[in-house]
């Protein structure tokens, strides 16, 4: 169970959501209170005193901004079903089918909670509660919409409005959950970087190749292309060359560690994460003349080899698409100029 | 910790749940067709029957085996529906028997996908969910219109009551579907869970980070951290985890008697460690607020140091 995406800090995006959702929260205190203060005679809407309660996510969501999202789930998954429960009691016995909203709300509790001690699938949970009581609160908000159209009651109206206040936090809470330093990683995505780290580790293609111009730095036989460190690194020098494998970049690091001679070769794959490292002690190397071309042989320590296909890197890159002001009988000319044999 | 292992214990609950609410439910129906309802089906009472002995068999050994559990409990579940159908599927008024005809392919998909887990496999997880959602959709919309005939004809009359703990029981099995323990119970998942750890093992994030505290134990080799085990090769052992946005490493330092270096075994998970990362660290350098490990052996590594991370 991974617990570091939800307890690590958002980005701007985020942050905005949950302000949203804060003004939404002291709107309906702020409704709530006008409809509580505002006499009958004005506004015939019968309110909970349970919706003033908005206020206290209101501030948490605020005060909770700048620390990992886990905490503004838990406020917003924990409170704002508390407070749904509190006005849903009073209607249980009219109507029990209700009671669905009720364990609906149980259900984001319960999630909320989970997600704040370090579940990650919780966030994709209470997605699909969030829609789903954004869809049950819509449809009870269009519900008395249609009823006040057609009785032409200026009140219903206003209710309805009230209502959709609630639809209004749940679809920011959504879109909040839906974002990318909030939301779970998919089981594609997992699936995907467990491919390409295990195929980093394990798997290189036959065809895997570097060019000819790095074969001597990486054998440390021309180090004017190596990167000279700063005096207090362990490392003196070093040089990287890459292997291409397809569409894989492999990165072969030549060391020179500072009082050896030897140079240590490392392997790692030009990847989004980073490895730790592997590598080997270069004893030895050789080439190889095969039918298909030229191959480097590497050899390290208790029976470490490593063979590599050597080409010479094309001089002009292949491109589908022209530019406009490139000629290409130009281009001929000057290919045949560098070298008759091209013609 | 705690916490988490009380919510490892979740889906075991639900299961008890699933099962007294079939038991209990099953019991009520069979109650309701012998002294209630008037020459009830015979198919009817049968699907009741294995309701109520399904229950009390997931009760018992719901424990030991919960995947088979949640298919026993989709197969009643699909059967009373199936069963409840079929009874009073009429071809008189087209628009009802076409609804009741889909609501019985619904039930028969959930037996079908509930026989699968039977087996003891996950599979077709998605298409029980799918229609364990549609069922439950089906009775929310009962609820919401109060099972009014005169709205949805094509219901038959049942109370408010049934319908509410219908609906409650879809949603149950709903949740047992989400739970971690069938989510990477499926062939796609035990693939995921493997391959994650490899990947945990041997790679880590852009902005994987350890606690300060670990950082100055590693650069000095000694500290409150470190445990002089004196066990065996090991002079002292000290274990930290290195976090970041998507994966986090348990790390197990160990600095040996005679050898220079800190011995680093990194795994993605506490406990048996059989298949991991060994690597040695010969340097290690604070860089400004990142520390860096070097290697003879390749190791070439940098962390951030982070409050936040667990030591």
């Amino acid at each position: 169970m991974n617990r570091s995406k939800i307890g690590r800090h958002m980005s701007v995006l985020p942050k905005v959501l949950l302000v949203l959702i804060a003004i939404g929260c002291l709107s309906i205190f702020v409704a709530t209170l006008i409809l509580i203060i505002v006499p009958k005679e004005v506004f015939d809407i019968t309110t909970e005193w349970a919706s003033l309660a908005y206020i206290i996510p209101a501030i948490l969501v605020i005060r909770y901004i700048n620390r990992p999202p886990r905490f503004a789930i838990l406020t917003i998954a924990v409170c704002i079903p508390v407070i749904e429960m509190g006005t849903l009691i009073p209607e249980l016995m009219e109507a029990p089918g209700m009671a669905i909203l009720f364990f609906m709300d149980l259900v984001m509790m319960v999630s909320g909670i989970h997600c704040f001690i370090g579940d990650e699938h919780s966030v994709t949970r209470l997605i699909y509660v969030s829609i789903t009581m954004m869809i049950l609160n819509l449809a009870a908000s269009f519900m008395i919409l249609i009823i006040a159209i057609f009785s032409l009651e200026v009140d219903l109206m206003l209710l309805a409005v009230y209502n959709l206040s609630s639809v209004f936090i749940y679809l920011l809470f959504t879109l909040f959950l839906i974002q990318r330093d909030v939301r779970e990683e998919s089981m594609g995505s997992k699936l995907r970087g467990g491919i390409e780290a295990t195929d980093a580790l394990l798997s290189s293609g036959p065809g895997a190749y570097i060019y000819t111009e790095e074969v001597y730095p990486l054998l440390g036989m021309d180090m004017s292309k190596w990167y000279v460190t700063g005096l207090d690194c362990p490392i003196e020098a070093l040089y990287t060359a890459t292997v291409h494998d397809g569409k894989r970049s492999l990165l072969l690091t030549s060391k020179k560690w500072r009082g050896e001679n030897r140079i240590r070769i490392s392997v790692d794959e030009d990847l989004k994460t980073r490895p730790y490292g592997t590598g080997f002690p270069l004893n030895y190397h050789s080439f190889e003349q095969a039918s298909e071309g030229l191959y480097l042989r590497l050899y390290g320590d208790e029976g470490f080899f490593m063979r590599i296909r050597i080409k010479d890197k094309p001089k002009v890159e292949t491109r589908f698409f022209v530019a406009a002001d490139f000629d290409l009988y130009e281009w001929e000319e000057q290919l045949i100029e560098e070298d008759p044999q091209n013609d | 910790m705690r916490a988490l292992k009380a919510f490892k214990i979740l889906p075991y609950a639900l299961g008890m749940a699933m099962g007294i609410l079939l038991l209990a439910y099953g019991g009520y129906l069979l109650y309701k067709d012998v002294y209630v309802s008037i020459e009830p089906s015979s198919l009817i009472v049968i699907a009741h029957i294995i309701m109520t002995i399904s229950g009390l068999f997931i009760i018992i050994v719901g424990r030991r085996d919960l995947i088979r559990c949640i298919g026993l409990y989709a197969v009643s579940l699909g059967l009373s529906r199936f069963a409840l159908r079929l009874d009073i599927l009429d071809f008189d008024d087209m628009v009802p028997a076409a609804i009741n005809c889909v609501m019985i392919l619904l039930a028969i998909n959930l037996m079908y996908t509930g026989a699968s887990f039977c087996m003891g496999r996950v599979i077709r997880r998605l298409s029980m969910s799918i229609t364990s959602i549609i069922l439950a959709m089906i009775d929310l919309l009962m609820l919401v219109t109060d099972g009014s005939q005169s709205i949805l004809p094509f219901t038959p009359y049942i109370d408010t009551n049934t319908r509410f703990v219908e609906c409650i029981m879809y949603l149950v099995l709903l949740i047992l579907l989400d739970t971690e323990f069938i989510r990477y119970g499926t062939s796609e998942g035990r693939i995921v869970t493997h391959l994650t750890r490899i990947r945990e093992n041997y790679r880590m994030d852009d902005d994987a980070h350890i606690n300060p505290i670990v950082a100055e134990n590693l650069l000095n080799r000694d500290g409150n951290l470190w445990i002089r085990n004196n066990d065996g090769p090991v002079d002292r052992e000290m274990t930290f985890t290195i976090t970041g946005n998507t994966m986090e490493a348990n790390v197990t330092a160990q600095i040996w008697k005679g050898h220079d270096g800190i011995y680093l075994t990194i795994s993605s998970n506490p406990g048996s460690i059989i298949h991991a990362n060994r690597i040695k660290v010969d340097v290690v350098r604070r860089e400004g607020n990142v520390l860096h490990m070097y290697g003879k052996d390749g190791t070439d590594f940098i962390v951030g140091l982070s409050k936040g991370a667990r030591s």
